[in-house]
């Protein structure tokens, strides 16, 4: 009898623990990114989207999320904003994510009231900074110093820099010209047009003259009319704000044309591919980082490249850009936001977004090059340092940082959702 | 009444343990996945209008997938990019990405086939032909529009009048027969179509 009861036990205790391991097992974490592989933006997309699948992977491969595995859900919506809605209707409703890795600023500021209606965290590829104050916006987070910050840096650091202390600009500065300034954007996207009013307020805090923008189309093949205003204006400074493609175009026809001034360039403008695609006339423009180069050297860089070959060895990794690491800041971030939530016991929309918001001096990113990141109920705002890059006999690179906090310590605050 | 119990026990766990450690896993180099392209098919292809309306194609990738393991695989993710060949280059331009997420099993020892089908539209070839393909575009001297109507216009006559490869492929599976229970594992494929004669 005693051993019957032995043997009851046994079998109940196996079916428990069976059930427990299968249980553990199959608990997931479902994630929602929307990507542009095809579309407007693909040019710096399709590296990016790489770069979050790998990233995931290997964050799998660490024991997800305390254990929990992530089930990634990546589809490609050609940078059109009614395929971006429709497909974060079914992240919502049909995959039940608890978090969406978002991509364009169109996309993501037209979602912007039906993801903090639906209190799902939206962590976005596009840095506007419209979407870095929780008053109106309070579910949306960035990956990256904002738009509007960065370009404010961008101008400053080649005021600095550039126009102090180059040669170049000795006679115009000697005469106590005013440098001009011109933005080459897509005046119909919004990543295009996002910074421009936080950039015209700092270049003339710093006193520039400001021309009239130039409308460039992200799919331009000729600027040259473009061109030939802005040299009308006798500018000094271009301002370009859109993605590698189209600013390669630009820095072409400037060069061709004679145009003579000096080049900052937005964050998903420059990478390794411009001076491929511009040549000798990507040399010496400044462009904004948001973390390592993939050509650079970085503490993470092995991982990075362990998981580009594992889970995509059809690429080239001589092909391979900056998107890619931007990639693996985005899922690392989402990471650690989960991991805290999870902890807490609150693996859902509200959990996230509190998770986020205990983030302080946070030095997960440093790895990838990305800044320490804290964020409060109150800023959204991932960092207040820029991150600047050059192109130095043909090769981009890491070449400085400005705190625009520490620069402008009686500014920063008014600046948030600029 | 002890004994058949026992015994029934005993062969649980034994038929079990069998099971559990014998024949290939799928991770070992022969048990492995292999997916090849076998053909595609032109499911659907409006009447041309030119640029910038849309003219829709809709092509069926028809994979073979040979799973040679002793386990029953789960597919979980299938994504491949679409390139079409640029007649007289020999060069492929990229212009889409298919990614489907839907849950199969394939049965161990077993060759399936398995069909992904993916809409194109020319005005989303013309901006691909802009955006990622400018380069090439540039080196080999072709224009956007009338390389976008060649594909459109020829795709529907004679026997596929150029190559059309599923490149950069990577299908994610799961097992119970690999350790961990659960534990991704990868197949990168490739294939173009018609082959080369």
């Amino acid at each position: 009898m005693r051993i019957k009861m032995r043997i009851k036990m046994i079998i109940l205790m196996s079916f428990i623990l069976c059930f427990i391991a299968s249980w553990s097992i199959g608990q997931e974490v479902k994630v929602g990114a929307l990507q542009d592989t095809t579309g407007a933006t693909s040019d710096v997309g399709k590296d990016e989207a790489l770069g979050v699948r790998e990233a995931t992977q290997y964050y799998n491969d660490m024991g997800g999320i305390n254990g929990k595995r992530i089930r990634l859900f990546q589809y490609d919506y050609g940078y059109r904003i009614p395929e971006a809605i429709t497909t974060y209707k079914r992240f919502r409703d049909f995959d039940k994510v608890v978090m969406v890795l978002g991509w364009g600023t169109g996309d993501t500021e037209a979602l912007s009231p039906t993801i903090n209606a639906d209190k799902m965290p939206y962590l976005s590829s596009s840095f506007s900074a419209h979407i870095t104050d929780p008053k109106k916006t309070p579910y949306n987070f960035v990956y990256g110093t904002d738009y509007s910050t960065n370009a404010r840096g961008a101008v400053q650091y080649w005021f600095d820099e550039v126009w102090k202390k180059d040669p170049k600009w000795k006679e115009l500065r000697d005469k106590g010209a005013k440098p001009k300034f011109v933005c080459f954007i897509d005046t119909a996207i919004p990543y295009a047009t996002a910074p421009i009013k936080a950039i015209k307020d700092q270049a003339t805090i710093l006193g520039f003259e400001i021309g009239p923008d130039q409308h460039i189309p992200l799919t331009g093949l000729d600027m040259k009319s473009q061109v030939i205003a802005a040299k009308g204006f006798g500018v000094n400074l271009v301002w370009h704000g859109n993605t590698t493609m189209s600013v390669s175009a630009a820095l072409k026809d400037a060069m061709a044309l004679g145009l003579g001034a000096d080049h900052i360039i937005n964050n998903w403008g420059f990478d390794e591919n411009l001076p491929k695609l511009a040549g000798p006339a990507a040399e010496g423009a400044i462009g904004l980082l948001a973390c390592s180069l993939f050509i650079e050297e970085f503490p993470g860089k092995k991982k990075v490249l362990d998981y580009a070959k594992k889970l995509n060895p059809g690429i080239p990794l001589e092909n391979r850009l900056i998107r890619t690491v931007q990639g693996w800041l985005k899922v690392g971030m989402a990471v650690e936001a989960m991991k805290r939530a999870d902890k807490a016991g609150k693996l859902n929309g509200p959990g996230i977004k509190d998770a986020f918001e205990t983030f302080k001096d946070w030095p997960g990113l440093k790895e990838f090059g990305g800044q320490s990141v804290t964020l409060t109920p109150t800023d959204h705002r991932y960092s207040s340092i820029v991150k600047v890059g050059r192109v130095v006999k043909g090769k981009p690179q890491t070449v400085g940082e400005v705190d625009m906090r520490a620069k402008f310590p009686d500014r920063w605050a008014a600046w948030l959702g600029w | 009444m002890r004994k058949p119990l026992l015994m029934l026990l005993i062969m649980i766990f034994g038929i079990s343990g069998v099971m559990g450690c014998a024949g290939l896993r799928p991770t070992d180099d022969a048990g492995k996945p292999k997916i090849t392209l076998e053909r595609v098919d032109l499911s659907r292809l409006g009447p041309w209008v030119e640029l910038p309306a849309p003219t829709v194609m809709g092509l069926g990738f028809v994979f073979n997938v040979d799973n040679p393991s002793s386990y029953p695989i789960k597919l979980e993710n299938f994504k491949f990019a679409v390139f079409f060949e640029a007649p007289g280059t020999k060069e492929f331009m990229v212009l889409s990405t298919a990614t489907v997420y839907d849950q199969i099993y394939f049965a161990p020892k077993t060759v399936s086939q398995y069909r992904v089908v993916e809409f194109l539209d020319s005005g989303g070839v013309m901006r691909a032909l802009l955006i990622p393909n400018r380069p090439a575009l540039q080196r080999l001297k072709l224009e956007v529009n009338p390389l976008t109507k060649e594909w459109f216009t020829k795709m529907g006559t004679g026997d596929f009048p150029f190559q059309i490869k599923a490149g950069e492929g990577m299908a994610v599976f799961s097992s119970e027969g690999v350790k961990g229970g659960k534990e991704d594992f990868f197949v990168p494929f490739e294939g173009t179509f018609p082959k080369k004669k």
